[in-house]
């Protein structure tokens, strides 16, 4: 629902109170300035909620143009504060406008300022305006509008002087570059449609000349479009008087079409200039206003409110989308689920019919399946000394002088015995690896420690003995799938240990040239 | 602009509207992001169930086979006596019978309290356990062929399971000539008795 617009139209007698909905302007009272007047407008305005446009047309405005230099947003706003300060006694109703930037190096600004000249007879208004809490958008002179007229009647010229026949006179706005650049307003007997023409005309030519004496046109006779903008009724006196001369192009438009054309399907039928600048300040408002931030208190609040609002229904909404959006989602996915469901129940169904047929177990298949896993695997783990002992015995059998005194079985490592005192050599075996490359169960070895003595021997032969130990032993490497670890030598010929004999003794048998090997059989090969 | 305590108090609705607003928001974006999570999840529950069924369908002839397989051998266990209790006696008589026929030397033994296998490979918690019982045993022989003969009938005639662990054979004595038949070697061995149990052992 569209919320009702307040529109003040303040001159320096009145201030007329219109409202704005469904596009019907309507004139809601009238204040005249006096003490009756401001009681009866604070009266109208208690309570309101609605949003308020203060248009002001007096005579007292006045326009200045100015050049900064280029600067940060911060600098230039202290520094357009204090030159407003500078050139108006009262800033209460001020506002600065950028005109654009200097071509040149320094990029200077060029900056317009506009003022009301006695704001005195506004402040009783806008303390009623303050006392009331009303929403006040923001306060507009008709010059500040007129960019906006001239523009909704399609013209598109570089320079146009708009001059519109009001209740207050004749207001002419000249505009450059779609910007405000002066303003004023003249006496006018609005009764008098064939004066209301010619002062039209004669205060046009004589407006373009004060705007080539005071430089606001480039050059002598520089051609500007006048836009004349009054109602009906002037239409035939303004098109006789008005004719476009070399510097003056006339474009008369009808403010009552204009309306109409603006979408205004009621207005009032005396003021339709006034009701088009009321319009588009309601509907086209601009940015920059008049009035100060304590005058547009209560209209700032209720925009934080609104943005408020607005923050928790984007919130809201952003989450009910996305919560719609997964909840297609999970529509979905409880499709799958339900198809998955589906299919499990007809598979399960069908397995469990498939099942019915297996042979009836003594306990559950899984254990049955675990028992002859395992059985397998203590199965390889487990081995009979007949393989190695028969393979010591082939050895034994082409060394008569080896004896062997002592054969020590195990199912065990290579590697746990106790270190021998003697020269030890022992072959490392890593644990065998999977075609997958993971290691697998090591189930360890058969082993076979063999304790032996070389028999007929003479303690001196050493070299012999030694020879005899290492062939029996290098036997051994013959066999398939033996290994051979943890070998002990009968004498430590090696630098590592000590090494004792006895040279000369033809008695000394070599009883104790003993020496041991250790040979092994991988499990589950 | 400046905001006093008035102004405050005005926006309190807003305000509150606001955080309301955006709690309830807030609130849908993770209750449908938790709410389409477990719904994600039961789909994956339901998608392995549906391919872990199916591979089982697929493989049931084979698990069919094995099952066959497993049951051939399980009862061949159970004649055997693997799978039971564990008959102590039943083994001290195959010994002594053993020794009686091969006409060995003195055999002593000694068995350990049963308890679980430690293999490799073997882990508790499964419905099978696998039982074990370790026997230090002593042989007098003659040759060492008398205890590959002794091993080898223990093995096929026990009513359990016999693996055995290490043996030391050594000499008693050297260069005897006597026409006495005496013990030449002593053999020191280690067996396990192992038998299989459905039921979890006291």
């Amino acid at each position: 629902m569209l919320r009702k617009k307040r529109l003040l139209y303040l001159t320096a007698n009145r201030l007329t109170a219109y409202s704005l909905s469904h596009r019907r302007l309507l004139v809601d009272a009238s204040f005249e300035h006096n003490d009756q007047g401001i009681a009866a407008f604070a009266a109208y305005l208690a309570g309101s909620r609605n949003l308020y446009y203060l248009l002001i047309d007096v005579v007292e405005e006045d326009y200045h143009r100015d050049t900064i230099p280029y600067l940060s947003r911060k600098d230039r706003r202290q520094v357009l504060a204090r030159k407003l300060a500078q050139r108006y006694r009262d800033i209460s109703l001020s506002l600065s406008l950028s005109l654009g930037y200097d071509q040149g190096e320094r990029r200077n600004e060029k900056v317009l300022y506009a003022s009301f000249s006695n704001t005195q007879q506004f402040q009783p208004w806008l303390a009623a305006l303050e006392r009331s809490e009303v929403r006040l958008v923001g306060a507009y002179s008709t010059a500040l509008l007129a960019p906006l007229l001239i523009r909704g009647a399609g013209l598109k010229a570089s320079r146009c002087l708009l001059v519109s026949v009001q209740q207050t006179g004749l207001r002419q706005s000249y505009v450059e570059h779609g910007q405000i650049r002066f303003s004023r307003i003249g006496r006018l007997n609005l009764d008098d449609a064939a004066g209301v023409a010619a002062a039209c005309a004669s205060e046009s030519a004589r407006l373009q000349q004060y705007l080539e004496t005071t430089s606001l046109l480039p050059a002598a006779n520089t051609p500007i479009d006048v836009m004349v903008l009054a109602a009906g009724r002037y239409h035939a006196a303004l098109t006789e008087a008005c004719r476009s001369t070399e510097v003056l192009d006339f474009h008369i438009v009808n403010a009552d079409t204009q309306c109409r054309a603006a979408g205004l399907q009621s207005f009032p039928a005396d003021a339709p200039c006034d009701a088009l600048f009321l319009h588009a300040a309601a509907t086209a408002t601009p940015a920059q206003q008049f009035a100060q931030d304590r005058h547009r208190h209560h209209y700032q609040l209720w925009q934080i409110g609104k943005g408020l609002y607005a923050a928790g229904i984007a919130v809201l909404g952003s989450g009910l989308l996305y919560a719609g959006v997964q909840l297609f989602d999970a529509y979905d996915l409880r499709q799958q689920i339900q198809s998955d469901k589906t299919r499990f129940d007809a598979i399960s169904a069908e397995y469990a019919r498939v099942t019915a047929t297996f042979p009836k177990t003594p306990t559950s298949t899984e254990n049955l399946k675990t028992t002859i896993k395992q059985y397998q695997m203590l199965q390889a783990q487990t081995a009979s000394p007949a393989y190695l002992l028969l393979a010591i015995s082939k050895v034994l059998a082409a060394y008569p002088q080896v004896e062997i005194e002592r054969i020590e079985w195990r199912v065990g490592k290579p590697g746990q015995e106790g270190v021998s005192s003697k020269g030890t050599v022992s072959t490392a075996t890593a644990p065998v690896q999977s075609a997958a490359g993971v290691p697998a169960l090591d189930l360890g070895y058969e082993l076979a420690t063999v304790s032996a003595r070389v028999v007929g021997a003479r303690r001196a032969e050493l070299r012999a003995i030694t020879n005899m130990a290492s062939q029996f032993i290098d036997a051994f490497k013959k066999g398939p799938r033996l290994e051979i670890s943890n070998v002990d030598m009968p004498f430590s010929v090696t630098t590592e240990g000590t090494f004792k004999g006895e040279i000369g003794s033809e008695r000394a048998i070599a009883e104790d040239a003993r020496f041991s090997v250790t040979i092994g059989k991988r499990l589950g090969r | 602009m400046k905001l006093g305590t008035k102004d405050l108090k005005r926006l309190l609705l807003p305000v509150t509207a606001c955080l309301a607003l955006g709690l309830v928001g807030v609130a849908c974006y993770f209750a449908a992001d938790s709410y389409v999570q477990d719904t994600e999840k039961q789909r994956a529950a339901i998608s392995a169930q549906r391919t872990e069924v199916q591979g089982k369908l697929n493989r049931a002839n084979e698990e069919e086979r094995e099952i066959k397989a497993n049951l051939q051998q399980y009862r061949a266990l159970v004649a055997r006596g693997i799978i039971g209790e564990e008959k102590r006696l039943d083994w001290v008589d195959t010994i002594t019978t053993i020794k009686s026929e091969r006409r060995l030397f003195n055999i002593s033994y000694s068995i350990e309290p049963q308890k679980q296998l430690d293999y490799p490979g073997f882990s508790a918690g499964s419905g099978v356990y696998f039982m074990t019982s370790r026997v230090r045993i002593n042989l007098q022989l003659l040759h060492e062929e008398d205890l590959l003969n002794f091993i080898d009938d223990l093995a096929k005639r026990s009513k359990l399971y016999l693996s055995v662990r290490n043996c030391t054979i050594q000499r008693t004595e050297r260069g005897s000539g006597g026409t006495v038949l005496a013990p030449r070697l002593q053999a020191d061995c280690v067996f396990d008795l192992i038998t299989i149990r459905h039921t979890r052992p006291a």
